[in-house]
């Protein structure tokens, strides 16, 4: 099945101006949640972050698990678990994918042949986008954080966002339509 | 790609994934987490620049000797321990320095090598060669079974399944759950055989037969080595603490179309072997030099950049990563490291960060 849509305009869709007062709802709520409430909250979804950036499962909750346990030793310091827990996350599936690039140089191989991910063509596109952009797609349109979110986690400008973004989505373009 | 159609994607593919926050999961987190409080512990034990043995010590010796035959300290720390992180640089008359800072806590690539020793850690070495054959071999408590990874390949370890890969031309990685407990054992060489890996694998003897998750403290993981491919010996591990400092000073240079990243990480022997483990695992060619009368190794990594490594003092270590340099010019450039005083690098960072 073909993943390209109608129009194809690369620009990710416009985010509501309200959006600001429900981060800081949204971040009150979180202060009053204890670190298992955390874990059983978002556990799983960001075991499927993790899944969409490493590509295998295994690797995916290797590390949300590492993550969740920098959180619950600085759990009484963080004014924002949530966000810890999402660049935590981020941090480590670089760590996996630099790895694995590392190995896969000296095996010649081409691209990312141990994703699970491949029985899909956008698995495969995904594979080949660098870790950073891989990670900005992911976060933006699966994960649904805003652009401002996004360049906290990867400690890059909004506008670099939008920039990685753009080219993300053009690349993806590019490889499915080869 | 139109951006709705990509997120209707996204959730296809990643939904189907399950994995819900169970006890097994729980438990998991929980281990890691005492993992790391313990180490923190044991480095923020004893007030500042004080260096203690935290031996990774029964079984330390491979030939049932003392630990006097255990090879100590085989890249030859400085010996004096301020407690401070020192800074280096490259020679300015050649270098431009192009960004400099220091930050607070390990990088997320120093943590995942702790996190790599999560259970216990040894590493076997070649005596008195310190660029000779290498085994790192972590073991933990675990409840699941080690399973296939793509591009590994199935051996007998003693009667065991473990999963084969080989990360570089002298490198393999070894994974394995020993006799049927609840543990997994990984298994990390450099300059060993493939044959030789799962030789010195299969005479690993558990010192504790039949652990059972969850871990306690009485726990006793790691393993007495029994066969002995080529002549190797146990490491004796040696943990620094100290007072927390900054963790992480990082000086990226340049000289004409080379560049260099200096990273000067706390860590004493254990963190030294894990990012030293880390770094054959992929190594191709693997030198001994000297870095300010202290020795270092020269790594090749196989995207073209070197890697020299060295502890400069017994609770710090420095990692100078060279991109875009000949092999030749390496020796030239390891020549031209220089030492900072405190003041030397507060301008440093005061003119780049």
């Amino acid at each position: 099945m073909s993943v390209l849509g109608g129009a194809v305009s690369g620009v990710p869709p416009a985010v509501p101006a309200e959006v600001d007062e429900r981060a800081s709802l949204e971040l009150a709520v979180e202060r009053s949640t204890t670190f298992d409430d955390l874990f059983r909250r978002r556990y799983e979804p960001m075991v499927r972050v993790a899944f969409l950036l490493v590509g295998t499962r295994a690797e995916a909750e290797d590390v949300v698990q590492d993550a969740f346990a920098r959180i619950e030793l600085r759990w009484a310091r963080l004014d924002n678990p949530e966000g810890y827990l999402r660049r935590c996350v981020v941090n480590r599936c670089h760590d996996v994918l630099r790895r694995r690039r590392l190995e896969q140089r000296f095996l010649l191989l081409r691209r990312d042949d141990t994703s699970e991910l491949q029985a899909d063509e956008l698995g495969d596109a995904l594979a080949v986008l660098s870790p950073k952009r891989r990670a900005a797609v992911v976060l933006r349109y699966y994960d649904g954080l805003r652009e401002r979110e996004i360049a906290e986690i990867l400690g890059v400008r909004q506008g670099t966002v939008k920039s990685m973004l753009h080219r993300a989505l053009a690349q993806l373009r590019e490889v499915i339509e080869r | 790609m139109n951006p709705l159609v990509l997120d209707d994607h996204l959730h296809r593919l990643a939904d189907d994934v399950a994995a819900p926050p169970s006890s097994g999961a729980r438990q998991a987190i929980g281990r890691r987490a005492r993992v790391l409080r313990r180490r923190r512990q044991v480095r923020n034990a004893v007030g500042g620049g004080l260096v203690v043995v935290a031996a990774v010590a029964t079984g330390l010796a491979l030939r049932g000797g003392p630990a006097a035959d255990v090879e100590m300290d085989p890249a030859g720390p400085g010996t004096t321990d301020t407690g401070a992180l020192p800074a280096v640089t490259l020679d300015p008359d050649e270098w431009t320095v192009i960004g400099a800072g220091e930050y607070p806590e390990a990088t997320e690539e120093s943590a995942s090598y702790e996190l790599w020793a999560e259970g216990s850690f040894q590493v076997f070495r070649a005596d008195d060669e310190p660029a000779g054959p290498t085994a790192a071999v972590s073991h933990k408590v675990a409840f699941d079974p080690v399973v296939a990874e793509p591009l590994d390949r199935e051996v007998d370890v003693d009667g065991d399944t473990g999963f084969l890969r080989q990360t570089a031309d002298e490198s393999f990685t070894l994974r394995w759950n020993p006799d049927h407990g609840d543990t997994q054992a990984q298994l990390t060489s450099w300059g060993l055989t493939q044959d030789q890996v799962v030789e010195f694998a299969g005479g690993l003897q558990p010192r504790e037969d039949g652990i059972s998750a969850p871990a306690t403290d009485a726990t006793q993981l790691g393993f007495v080595a029994t066969q002995l491919p080529v002549p190797l010996d146990e490491v004796l591990v040696v943990t620094p603490v100290g007072q927390p400092q900054p963790g992480v000073r990082q000086v990226m240079l340049r000289s004409g179309k080379r560049t260099a990243e200096v990273m000067i990480d706390r860590g004493g022997e254990e963190a030294y072997e894990l990012k030293r483990a880390a770094l054959l695992a992929t190594a191709g060619d693997v030198r001994v030099t000297r870095v300010l009368d202290r020795l270092a190794l020269l790594i090749e990594q196989p995207d073209g950049q070197w890697s020299l490594i060295w502890r400069h003092t017994p609770s710090t270590m420095i990692t100078v990563t060279l991109a875009g340099v000949e092999r030749a010019d390496i020796d030239d450039i390891a020549g031209r490291v220089r030492e900072l005083t405190t003041d030397q690098w507060s301008d440093l960072v005061g003119d780049h960060s």
